[in-house]
């Protein structure tokens, strides 16, 4: 069997695409290969905002909230589908939802009896919900396809936010000034990536390595002492416009281009020469898992918290459920205790968001380092890693309800009677 | 706060969103397939009980009918050997009559042949008595009175023939 040539064939594609992807990634590229591998994007922990709007209102659209609104629709639609002729003898999606439910019933049953029925839709919406911002997160092109935010813009957002946003004067011209100073000053390693334009599009071309992030220093052509002096002329007093080395430093990061070599502050190796004159930016990503956004994380969990409070409140009552947090009638340890667990209520919610945000996160720059790693092939195994995750995420999440949620509605009296 | 990107906005845009999501799922998802499951649950259970109820009542009527194919065996079996009971003692009853007349006839032709006997017996003594008379008168040639001697001969005649 081991002789065939079908096998051989096999086994050869298989170990040569093996090699190549540990060549061409990122181990490959510190014995000189690395031809497949591009420079590590940008992680951020906080959501690229995509699109802002400034008039009526200031909003910024982060690229989390397309993704849930994306899952959303995709939720309702398939819902619809499902419940559009719905049958007694169920099939296709029906199906689906019908299992989970099941499931779901089943289970709330056997934690909380007969009453926890009305636990089921919030529960269940959260684990469709969790389960479908994890996965889409996994899906192509989330994180790799976006904008470009050049040089100039992302000097002027710093500027902005940051503690360069306090420094300044009181004159707003010369303020906004001394603030990008402030950023060219400190940012003046921050790499940006190397794109080729190819018209419309912009390609980050594969085998750039690490190399290919060019510091603000290499596209401003400047110096960080340069801006130290200029700043100092402009405090003494002369116009921005008087000085032509601002001058020139501000026309050169607005056309964004690389200016000077630089080193890779990785090996010290000068760049090469073919990058001078090619675009730089950053990647703005469309699209970024829902879950990989503290704001979703926790506007899930305090949904969740509402959800527990309103039932803790409607089937104990006012000072049943109140009288958990608030008890100064049983003498000094219950009044602490109760306030033990008004605090354990903030505690669930802050647990609950960044167990969630925690995993889907780490699971994305797992993704992203396998990908960089080996480039071809490393990613297969942890995406089905990323799919069991996203999943178990969102049993945990509306388990966890579920369970918060049967607590809530148990008297205190009757608790402390099982301890 | 801002280093792990939360912000007001972003927080709020989410949480609108996900209550959007949470009443339209319940409007479209949860009522249609929870009531669903329900009339399933129902339909089941109803189908159960009827199977049950035609089971039992399938029992009951075997068990019935069980004790009716018993009863008309009885009956018949009883009716068999009544009739047989009937035939024996009918049979036995002819049987009795049948020997009885054979019986009868028996004694009739003994009756009758006894009487042919005695009369055929008396006739010969009759004849016999007056052949020895005349033959006696003609051996003492003297004439005897006829009534006396038939007398005399009938004793004679008597205790020869018992002899």
């Amino acid at each position: 069997m081991f002789l065939k040539p079908k096998f051989i064939i096999l086994f050869t594609s298989i170990f040569a695409i093996f090699v190549i992807s540990v060549l061409g990634g990122a181990l490959g590229a510190s014995f000189g290969f690395g031809f497949l591998g591009g420079p590590m994007p940008f992680i951020s922990i906080a959501a690229e905002t995509v699109f802002s709007v400034s008039s009526p209102f200031s909003y910024d659209l982060k690229n989390s909230t397309i993704m849930l609104w994306m899952a959303m629709l995709l939720l309702i639609v398939l819902s619809w589908f499902a419940t559009r002729n719905i049958k007694e003898i169920p099939s296709g999606l029906q199906n689906i939802f019908e299992l989970i439910f099941q499931f779901f019933i089943d289970t709330a049953e056997e934690a909380g009896g007969k009453n926890a029925k009305r636990f089921l839709p919030v529960v269940i919406t959260i684990f469709l919900g969790v389960l479908a911002f994890n996965w889409m997160g996994i899906l192509p092109g989330v994180g790799s396809i976006g904008k470009i935010e050049t040089v100039e813009e992302w000097v002027h957002h710093h500027s902005h936010s940051g503690h360069c946003s306090e420094v300044g004067s009181d004159d707003h011209s010369i303020s906004k000034i001394i603030s990008e100073l402030c950023v060219l000053e400190e940012e003046s390693s921050h790499g940006f990536v190397v794109f080729d334009d190819a018209g419309f599009l912009s390609i980050m071309p594969l085998g750039r390595g690490e190399s290919a992030r060019a510091p603000l220093s290499a596209i401003g052509g400047y110096e960080p002492e340069e801006i130290h002096e200029i700043k100092k002329k402009i405090e003494s007093g002369s116009k921005p416009e008087d000085i032509p080395e601002l001058v020139a430093i501000q026309e050169n990061i607005h056309s964004g281009k690389v200016i000077n070599l630089y080193e890779d502050p990785s090996d010290g190796k000068i760049s090469p020469r073919s990058y001078l004159g090619k675009s730089t930016g950053e990647l703005i990503p469309f699209f970024r898992g829902a879950s990989t956004d503290v704001n979703t994380t926790l506007a899930i969990a305090i949904f969740s918290m509402i959800a527990i409070q309103f039932w803790g409140f409607s089937s104990l009552g006012f000072k049943g459920y109140g009288g958990k947090f608030i008890n100064f009638s049983h003498g000094p340890i219950n009044a602490f205790v109760g306030i033990l667990e008004l605090f354990g209520e903030f505690a669930k919610t802050i647990s609950f968001t960044f167990r969630l945000f925690g995993n889907m996160f780490a699971g994305e720059i797992v993704l992203i380092s396998m990908g960089f790693l080996l480039p071809l092939i490393g990613m297969i195994p942890f995406m089905g890693l990323e799919l069991f995750v996203g999943v178990i995420q969102a049993f945990i999440f509306s388990m966890l309800t579920l369970v918060f949620g049967v607590m809530a509605v148990t008297a205190h009296e009757e608790h402390e009677e099982h301890d | 706060m801002d280093a792990l990107g939360i912000n007001l906005s972003g927080l709020l845009t989410q949480l609108i969103s996900f209550v959007i999501l949470f009443l339209i799922l319940r409007k479209l998802l949860f009522g249609p397939i929870s009531s669903m499951l329900q009339t399933r649950a129902n339909k089941i259970q109803e189908s159960l009980d009827t199977a049950e109820r035609v089971k039992n009542e399938a029992d009951e009527s075997a068990e019935r009918l069980e004790k009716e194919i018993n009863i008309a065996r009885q009956e018949g079996q009883k009716l068999i050997s009544d009739a047989r009971e009937s035939a024996e003692k009918y049979r036995t009853q002819e049987m009795e009559k049948a020997k009885e007349e054979s019986l009868d006839i028996v004694n009739k032709a003994n009756k009758a042949i006894e009487k042919e006997r005695d009369l055929a017996i008396q006739s010969v003594r009759k004849e016999f008595s007056s052949l020895v008379i005349s033959a006696a008168s003609k051996v003492v040639e003297k004439s005897i009175e006829e009534k006396d001697h038939k007398d005399l001969i009938d004793n004679v005649l008597k205790e020869e023939v018992e002899k």
